[in-house]
This record gives C-alpha cells, sequence and structure tokens, in this order.
C-alpha cells in the first residue's frame, strides 16, 4: 500500500508540476482582424476622432480595473501598464492604491479573464480596461452582463464594440502602422548608407538586384500585414529595389522561434530584420551576427533596445498614455469615453525610440521630415501610387469585415489615393498582400 | 525481519495501528487549522498586512458580495465534481489520474454541438445533446486505459496521464481549426449556455453538484456495483474466486468515472468557460485527484475539502487584488499547495510513524 500511495504521490507531484510548466506560458496577443464598422460610418468618414476634448457628464470617484495579458517582464504589457500609471499619476490617481487601481496580470485569454472581471467588478470597479485582442470575447461578455452597474469597459486593440451595441464597450488602437513606417525610413537610410559605401554584396541581394529585408511577424492578421507593409514602404521610400520575406512564429512571444527565424534572414543575407513580435530573440540575433562581423540590423518593437548593440537601429512604439489619459479623464468626469478611439502621430500617441548608434547620417533629419509629413497630411503611408498588387494598382479595397465571416466587406476604403487604414473602426485592417513581399510560411492566405 | 548484521537507520518509518476515529478527526482538524495558519504566515511574509488583516481579507473576499460567494461555489462545486468522478475509479485501485484529460475531452464533445448547431437547435435539444456527448467523452477517454489495462496489464497511471497531453492537443487542434487566425475566444451561440436558476446563472451547477455527490454515494455504498468495486479494489483474488468479472467492473467503473469528469467538461462549456482551451477546468483535474483521495471518497469530506480549497483560492484573490503592484495570482497556488502539502502529510502521519533508532514500531 505504501508503495502505491508513494507511487500516486510521486505520479501526482510529476503530473502537477508538468502542467504547471506547460499551463504557465500564456500567449501574449493584441492582434486585429475585421469585424465590425458600418457602411454608415464609411461613407461619413473616421471612425472617431481623438477626442482631446472630453464629454462632460457628472464628476465621479474611479475605481479602474486592468486585466493584462502579461506583466511588466513582458514588453507589450509593460508598455500598457506604463501608460496607465502615467496617465494615473497625471490625472492625481495613485496607481499602487488598490483603493484606486486594480492590476490583474498574466492573466490569459481564457476563462482566468472571466474570473478577472467578475472579481473587479466585485470588487467596485468602474472602468475596466483588458489590455490583449483575445481577451474581448470575454470583456465583452462582461459588458453585456453587467450592463445595468455604472461600468465602463475597455477592450484594448479590440474590434467588436461597435457591431456589439453594448455602450458600456470601448475600442481603442493607436496608428501605430505610422511608425513603422518612420521605423522602415532609419532602416532605408542605413541600407542606402551601406549600398553607397559598397558594403552590400551579391548574397544581400536576389537574383534581380534586390536588397534583401526580413520580418519576423507573429500571426498573419491585419495588425501584423498593416505593420509588416508599412515598415516596408517605409524602407521602400528611401531605397527603392528592395525586397522583403515574412516569417510567422504563430506565437506573440517565443523567444526561440523569433530568434531561429532571425538566423534563417540573417544566413540568407537579409539586410535589415525587423519584427512583430515582443521578445528580443530576433534582435539578440542579429546583433550576434553583428558582433562575428555580418552586415545586419535590427528595427524592433515596442521598446527601446539599443542596449542590445548597435545592430540595433530603432523601434516602433505606442504611446499608449495619450490614451489612457483621454480615458480615465473622460470616465472621471462622467462622460462616455469614444467606442473606436484611433491616435497617430498627430495625436503623439506613437513615436520611435532613440536611435541607435550605427544609424546612417542624416537619418534624424529625414525622420523628423517625414514625420511633419505625415502629421500634416502630406504623406499617406499606404498612398496607391507606391505600391501595386500582382502587378496593378489599387483601386479598391474591403476595409472590414460586417458579419464575422473573416472575409472583409464594407464599402471601398481607397480613396484620394490612399488606404485608409483604421478607417472603420480602430483596430487595422490592411490586409492586400503587396508586391515586394512574401510570406514564407503563411498556410492561410 | 531485522537483519542484525546491517546498523538500524537512525529514522524509519513504521505503519501504525489503527488510530480512533476521535483521535483521526481531531489530528485532520489541527492539520487544516496549521495549513491555514501557515498560508496567513505566508502572507504576512509577502505583503505589510498583520495576521488579522490576512484573515479578514480572505473572509470578505469571499463572502462580500453575491459575486463572490457564487465564485466561490462555484469553484468548490466543480472541484467537486470532479472528485466524485474518480471516487469510484480509486476505490477500485484504478489510478485515474487523466481526469484532466476527461474533463477536456467531454468539454470538447460539447463544444462540437455548441459550435457547429448553436445556432440552429433550441436549448431544449442541444442541452441535452452536450450533455450526453460530455459524459460519453469524458467516459471513452478513461475507458481506453481501462481496456489496455484488463488487456494488457499496462499500467493506468501513466496511461490516463498521457492521455491528458493527447486531449490538451486535440483541443489546440480544435481551436486553431475553429479559428483560422488562432483567436478563438467565447464561442457565442443563440443557444447552448445553461439557463439560471432563480436567477442565479451557477445554480444548475449546484444542483448537478449536488446529485453527483448524492447518487455516486448511493451507487457506491447501497449497490451491487458499488460491492464489487470495492472487493475488486480490496482484494482482487477475491474478486476472482467470487466470480467477479474484472474486465467488466473494471471497464464499467472507468466508465463511469470518466463520465462524470466529462460533465465537468460540459458544465465548463455551457456555464462557465463557454469556450474550449488547454487551460479549462484551471487544472482542477489534478487538485481532485488528491481531494478524492483524502476524502478517502467519504462525500462529506470531499464537499468540506473542496470548498476550503476554493475558500483558500478565492481569498489569496483578494489579497492579491490589495497589492497587485507586488503579487501576482500564480499565489493562490502558492496557498492551495501549503494547503494541500499539510493535508497529505497528515494523512501519511495517521497511517504511519517515524520510529528513532532502537525505538519501538508498536504501540502508541
Amino acid at each position: 500500500m505504501l508503495k502505491k500511495f508513494m507511487a500516486l504521490t510521486l505520479a501526482v507531484i510529476f503530473v502537477l508540476s508538468a502542467f504547471a510548466a506547460c499551463s504557465g506560458g500564456t500567449e501574449g496577443g493584441n492582434e486585429a482582424f475585421g469585424s465590425s464598422g458600418t457602411k454608415e460610418l464609411a461613407k461619413s468618414g473616421v471612425v472617431s476622432t481623438v477626442a482631446s476634448e472630453v464629454t462632460e457628464g457628472t464628476k465621479k470617484d474611479l475605481k479602474i480595473g486592468v486585466v493584462l495579458i502579461g506583466d511588466n517582464t513582458e514588453t507589450y504589457s509593460k508598455a500598457h501598464i506604463d501608460g496607465i500609471r502615467s496617465a494615473c499619476q497625471n490625472l492625481g490617481i495613485d496607481p499602487d492604491n488598490s483603493e484606486q487601481v486594480i492590476w490583474k496580470m498574466t492573466i490569459g485569454e481564457d476563462a482566468a479573464c472571466t474570473s478577472a472581471l467578475d472579481d473587479l467588478v466585485a470588487q467596485g470597479c468602474n472602468l475596466i480596461i483588458t489590455n490583449s485582442y483575445g481577451h474581448q470575447t470575454y470583456t465583452q461578455a462582461a459588458a453585456e452582463k453587467y450592463k445595468d452597474k455604472d461600468i465602463q469597459f475597455i477592450a484594448m486593440t479590440g474590434d467588436t464594440a461597435l457591431s456589439s451595441g453594448l455602450s458600456n464597450l470601448s475600442n481603442a488602437f493607436t496608428e501605430v502602422y505610422q511608425a513603422r513606417y518612420v521605423s522602415g525610413v532609419v532602416a532605408g537610410m542605413k541600407i542606402k548608407e551601406l549600398a553607397d559605401a559598397g558594403k552590400l554584396t551579391d548574397k544581400n541581394k536576389d537574383a534581380d538586384g534586390n536588397i534583401k529585408l526580413g520580418y519576423v511577424g507573429a500571426y498573419p492578421f491585419a495588425e501584423v500585414v498593416s505593420g509588416y507593409t508599412a515598415f516596408y514602404l517605409g524602407v521602400k521610400s528611401v531605397v527603392d529595389n528592395v525586397v522583403m520575406d515574412v516569417f510567422y512564429t504563430f506565437s506573440w512571444h517565443d523567444s526561440d522561434a523569433e530568434a531561429e527565424a532571425a538566423k534563417s534572414f540573417i544566413s540568407d543575407g537579409c539586410v535589415v530584420i525587423s519584427q512583430h513580435a515582443d521578445s528580443e530573440g530576433a534582435p539578440m540575433a542579429v546583433q550576434n551576427a553583428y558582433n562575428e562581423g555580418t552586415v545586419v540590423y535590427s528595427v524592433s518593437y515596442n521598446v527601446d533596445l539599443t542596449g542590445i548593440g548597435d545592430a540595433i537601429l530603432t523601434s516602433a512604439t505606442n504611446n499608449w498614455v495619450v490614451y489612457y489619459e483621454y480615458a480615465i479623464k473622460t470616465a472621471m468626469n462622467g462622460g462616455k469615453i469614444a467606442t473606436n478611439w484611433i491616435g497617430g502621430y498627430a495625436q503623439d500617441a506613437v513615436k520611435i525610440t532613440a536611435l541607435g548608434k550605427q544609424a546612417a547620417e542624416g537619418t534624424e533629419a529625414k525622420v523628423n521630415s517625414v514625420i511633419a509629413d505625415i502629421k500634416s497630411g502630406k504623406l499617406h503611408v499606404f498612398d496607391t501610387s507606391k505600391f501595386t498588387v500582382g502587378g496593378k494598382n489599387v483601386t479598391w479595397a474591403f476595409a472590414s469585415d460586417t458579419n464575422g465571416d473573416f472575409v472583409n466587406d464594407t464599402n471601398n476604403v481607397i480613396s484620394d489615393g490612399y488606404y485608409h487604414e483604421s478607417y472603420t473602426q480602430s483596430a487595422p485592417s490592411f490586409t492586400l498582400r503587396i508586391d515586394g513581399i512574401t510570406e514564407l510560411n503563411n498556410n492561410d492566405n | 525481519m531485522k537483519n542484525e548484521k546491517t546498523r538500524e537507520p537512525l529514522l524509519r518509518l513504521a505503519k501504525r495501528d489503527t488510530v480512533s476515529p476521535a483521535r483521526a478527526v481531531a489530528v485532520r482538524a489541527a492539520a487544516i487549522a496549521l495549513a491555514l495558519l501557515f498560508c496567513g504566515i505566508f502572507f504576512v511574509c509577502v505583503t505589510d498586512s498583520s495576521i488579522t488583516d490576512v484573515y479578514a481579507a480572505m473572509i470578505s473576499g469571499t463572502f462580500r458580495s453575491s459575486i463572490t460567494v457564487n465564485t466561490f461555489f462555484k469553484e468548490a462545486c466543480m472541484l467537486l465534481i470532479i472528485a466524485v468522478g474518480l471516487a469510484p475509479a480509486f476505490k477500485m485501485s484504478f489510478w485515474n489520474i487523466g481526469a484532466q484529460g476527461q474533463v477536456l475531452a467531454g468539454g470538447m464533445a460539447a463544444a462540437m454541438w455548441l459550435f457547429y448547431l448553436g445556432n440552429n437547435l433550441p436549448n431544449a435539444v442541444i442541452l441535452p445533446l452536450m450533455f450526453v456527448s460530455a459524459a460519453v467523452g469524458g467516459g471513452i477517454w478513461a475507458l481506453i486505459p481501462a481496456v489496455f489495462r484488463v488487456k494488457f496489464t499496462t499500467n493506468e497511471t501513466l496511461f490516463t496521464l498521457m492521455m491528458n497531453y493527447i486531449a490538451i492537443q486535440l483541443i489546440k487542434f480544435l481551436r486553431i481549426t475553429w479559428s483560422p487566425i488562432h483567436a478563438l475566444g467565447m464561442i457565442s451561440r443563440k443557444s447552448g449556455t445553461l439557463p439560471a436558476l432563480f436567477g442565479n446563472a451557477n445554480a444548475l451547477i449546484y444542483v448537478i453538484a449536488a446529485l453527483a455527490v448524492i447518487l455516486m454515494y448511493v451507487y457506491m455504498n447501497k449497490t451491487k456495483h458499488g460491492y464489487e468495486i470495492s472487493v475488486i479494489g480490496e482484494a482482487p483474488n477475491t474478486a476472482r474466486y467470487a466470480g467477479i468479472s474484472e474486465f467488466r467492473v473494471i471497464i464499467r467503473t472507468a466508465f463511469i468515472s470518466g463520465a462524470v469528469c466529462g460533465i465537468a467538461g460540459f458544465l465548463y462549456v455551457s456555464a462557465i468557460d463557454h469556450t474550449i482551451s488547454e487551460t479549462m477546468g484551471g487544472g482542477y483535474g489534478f487538485t481532485a485527484v488528491i481531494v478524492a483521495w483524502l476524502a478517502k471518497f467519504n462525500p462529506i469530506f470531499m464537499t468540506l475539502i473542496s470548498m476550503l480549497i476554493s475558500f483558500v483560492r478565492t481569498g489569496s484573490s483578494e489579497i492579491v487584488s490589495r497589492n497587485t503592484t507586488t503579487l501576482d495570482s500564480s499565489i493562490a497556488n502558492i496557498n492551495i499547495g501549503i494547503f494541500l502539502f499539510f493535508m497529505l502529510g497528515c494523512e501519511f502521519f495517521l497511517n504511519y510513524k517515524v520510529v528513532f533508532r532502537g525505538g519501538k514500531e508498536t504501540g502508541k
């Protein structure tokens, strides 16, 4: 009996630890795909302007609940945490006082999200934020369940607030594709410098003499497609003869897979490798190759990684404090938070981080002029004269999916010579696969 | 049996004589008190609170509002249902540690109906279909290792364990199949949600848990099947001699065990998660193994232990909420670990005692 008991106990311990190990890692995520959006909106123009003017109602005491896919150790969630903390401090709320802000960290995109939301409601929170795209169905269900209570829910990066018809649910996203375009300009300047100095070899070029780029993407969603296309067009605005390969890791955070993808790009001769994934795997791999004398540079995402070394040129990033300050202030004033909020360079909601030491001469001036053009509306990232699909210029593209079949079906959002990104909803909608970019492993398209 | 040539070890374990029931209860109560004390001390160490604050917070976090009370009972009931499912298998000495996989298998079977026909069938049709499929799905998941055990004498502990991983991979596969963009959230359909009873969305979970406990108690203690289970569990040779078909009883019991776990999967899909994921059940399939074992399959003890574990969970969650900048949600698991450690330790020392060198093995 003792032996059986010990065997069982050991087996249980083994099982528990194995299970803890495999259930511990949750995939962070903020992907976006088409949904919601209405024809009226498509006709009427941009979904929601950035409400710098905060709507007024009866002022009230706010208790904020925050549900995060990760924690301070993961760049995506850290950016949100920093944004919320700064916004709170700017508005006189103490983010460390659990009577004012309750943080729920490392909450997966599963029933744990429902439990966390229930608990926040039970604790009396009246502004509840979830930060991952995969949280949104749970957030929406909670908004439905508690619609009689005076609580506003925000599903960050989500896309169903409008179609849900719930007045207590909002979505928000930044126009981070603008920052990706600018980070592409930084990469383009470097490539131009390398080409002019004769440092690029045949290995760095394809059979037609185009210079090779690599991009490590998380998933083949609109958010990622929009991002890498913007990056590519940014590079192309400086150096015309470039081609780019995209490799998907099917995870938001998989250090090993991202590093492996980067190594494969490096051995293939890619000169700049960028990413839409949340680990430092790819930049580290690039830096290691750089240290061994390979001509390769990295443009990263979310946070400043220039500390890794000289191979890091810059990162595209969101400045979440802009939105969080808007949303919290609106809620404090008893107003209604915009159902779809969007903000880009014009609102200071996106930016690139400090330039690395190896950034080319004149990059800073070039970057500033590009940003000024984006702000003034002179430059549009998805300018249809700058790219082709199947060899042709595009004049028609659907923006979003209104019936949930993952096929975009709202009105044409190409007008005035450019694709209107984030037009019928705050989440990105750009899913055109443009010439010059090759998806290496997307089986869905 | 003592070998005179070898040196007697400083410490050794000896089987205890039977402990009187009153004493056993007292020891267990003391272990629970100690476990709660350690949970409290642990929190005092990681937060700035005093021990009374910690307990006050744990109690208020559990009983503050109808939401928290419902969460507390819901978690306890789910743990209890799975533990009840494991009880007959354990009593038969069939070491089913595949409850997690059986919950997932049941959940998958239920979710299939929900996903494909949730908009086409009314609740009165789809819920019974989901219920029965979940029970059959969970049952089959336990049946497979049972067949291998009686046919090929494979080790059911390892076999049921491995079945968990198969279920997890199948869930991953289904999630990608159902959401090509890798973002399956709640499966929102017109029907397939367990209706509320008396305005309480969890009420049917409580009813099913209560029924499961009562029916299983009757089955195990008042029926011929229950008798056969205990004979095979305690004396397989006697069972053979008495003409009890080991094959039939093991197969039947494993199926029932898995089916009850499958029903837990049905509840997760229809009432709690409204989707499938690898994390469905939050690992209760494993916690329930310990609950069933500790309670010696006694339904009252299983209920009490489930409620205690649920209390530790909701109470810990409250402490985390009050210290969110320094603690995270995994603290609840540490506390449940502390709790189970004391419980298992207590059972061990009720059965065995430590004998020092030169000590006597018998006597109190």
